[in-house]
């Protein structure tokens, strides 16, 4: 075998991996990442008083309540906890 | 559909005043709801009618109602409605912290601001009641506030719903599944915000029921003020159908009054020069304090009738 093929073979063993374990590349995740963030930053609208940024709509949106109050009390822990937005963001990064 | 009037101006030049005057004239002839969306009210002190605990709502004459809006008790309205549709959907659990969020809200200032909004547009929309509802407004911030909050709040509720059709496609693709995006709750309250607000600002634009008044009187701030006002109302298209030009002094020979008179014409001859294409009506300032004054200042800002 030359360099040239070993290379080659090496590659492929590594896109093997990657594909079969990388989290980040699996088309699923990435629709979950998306789905995520979309709702991360819908509520953030929304209920942004509570983060203590006041939006004219805020009082409208009260009325999603009972249709969100369960993803709102997620979110808001999600927000309080600082390290795991910061964790998670960073790991978005190429490196 | 009912006519609308609106009377704004600066505080202290007589928007209440010449409302009442308005409302007074039209209940001659018409069935007339006279509005004060000023949370400091004075509507009813005018009219002379004691008041009454936790009453917003008073019958002068056969033909004039008052309604002084009370943002707290429509924004507790409000609030309470959705308290009891979380008690329905939501677990034990959520609602408690749900509801801790909808009592922070109900205390905040903008609520209330929002709460006199929907009942204004409320009366705009649905009442068919009155042939005529005069709004007194609160002093001119407000009024401007309340023109520019149907165009601000179209921006973010069209956001809001773009966003939301994004999260239940997003949905439907993680699931695997088709819903229907007019099974979603959240989008269908979004979707009819968002009618409700084009309805307003349709209603709000169209001179054929709608006229906005400025009352301001002959002087250095009041002239400023309007000035401003008006040209926000000319950038959003709203015609203005009378500027008052309240409290016109009379000729004198005590020389303070006259003095002050000098002054006042100066500042007349630069509202006829910067106001020259606006409807003008100067009303003199009258001595007397009483509702017969609104039977006269009535005639003469709508010779019409």
């Amino acid at each position: 075998m030359n360099i040239k093929k070993k290379m080659e073979f090496i590659k492929n063993i590594r896109l093997f991996f990657q594909g079969a374990f990388n989290y980040k590349y699996l088309s699923t995740n990435k629709i979950d990442e998306a789905l995520t963030d979309e709702i991360d930053e819908f509520l953030f609208i929304c209920f942004s008083e509570n983060l203590g940024v006041e939006l004219p709509i805020n009082y409208y949106t009260l009325e999603l309540l009972p249709y969100l109050g369960e993803e709102l009390s997620l979110w808001e822990e999600k927000m309080i906890d600082r390290k795991s937005v910061w964790e998670e963001k960073v790991t978005e990064c190429p490196l | 559909m009912s006519k609308i009037i609106f009377v704004g101006g600066k505080g202290g030049v007589g928007k209440t005043t010449c409302a009442s005057s308005l409302a007074w004239k039209y209940s001659k002839k018409y069935k007339v709801l006279l509005v004060s969306t000023d949370p400091a009210h004075s509507t009813r002190d005018l009219f002379g009618i004691p008041p009454k605990k936790n009453e917003d709502f008073y019958t002068y004459s056969e033909n004039l109602d008052i309604l002084e809006i009370d943002g707290e008790k429509e924004s507790n309205i409000y609030i309470s409605r959705i308290k009891n549709q979380c008690c329905e959907m939501l677990s034990p659990v959520i609602l408690c912290e749900v509801e801790k969020q909808l009592d922070n809200a109900s205390i905040s200032p903008g609520a209330y601001e929002s709460a006199i909004f929907e009942k204004i547009s409320q009366l705009i929309l649905k009442n068919a009641e009155y042939d005529y509802i005069v709004f007194d407004t609160a002093p001119t911030g407000h009024t401007l506030r309340l023109i520019t909050f149907p165009t601000s709040m179209n921006t973010w509720m069209e956001s809001l719903i773009k966003k939301r059709k994004k999260i239940l496609m997003l949905k439907n693709m993680k699931f695997n599944k088709k819903n229907k995006f007019s099974d979603d709750g959240v989008l269908n309250i979004l979707e009819s915000r968002h009618n409700w607000i084009s309805d307003i600002s349709k209603v709000l634009m169209d001179p054929s029921r709608v006229s906005f008044n400025f009352v301001m009187n002959a002087e250095k701030l009041s002239f400023l003020e309007t000035k401003r006002a008006v040209k926000t109302l000319d950038e959003y298209g709203i015609n203005i159908d009378k500027i008052i030009i309240n409290r016109v002094l009379p000729d004198s020979s005590d020389p303070f009054w006259q003095g002050r008179k000098d002054k006042e014409k100066v500042f007349i001859d630069l509202i006829f020069e910067e106001f020259r294409e606006k409807n003008l009506t100067p009303i003199p300032y009258f001595l007397e304090e009483n509702t017969n004054i609104l039977e006269t200042i009535g005639n003469l800002i709508n010779k019409i009738l």
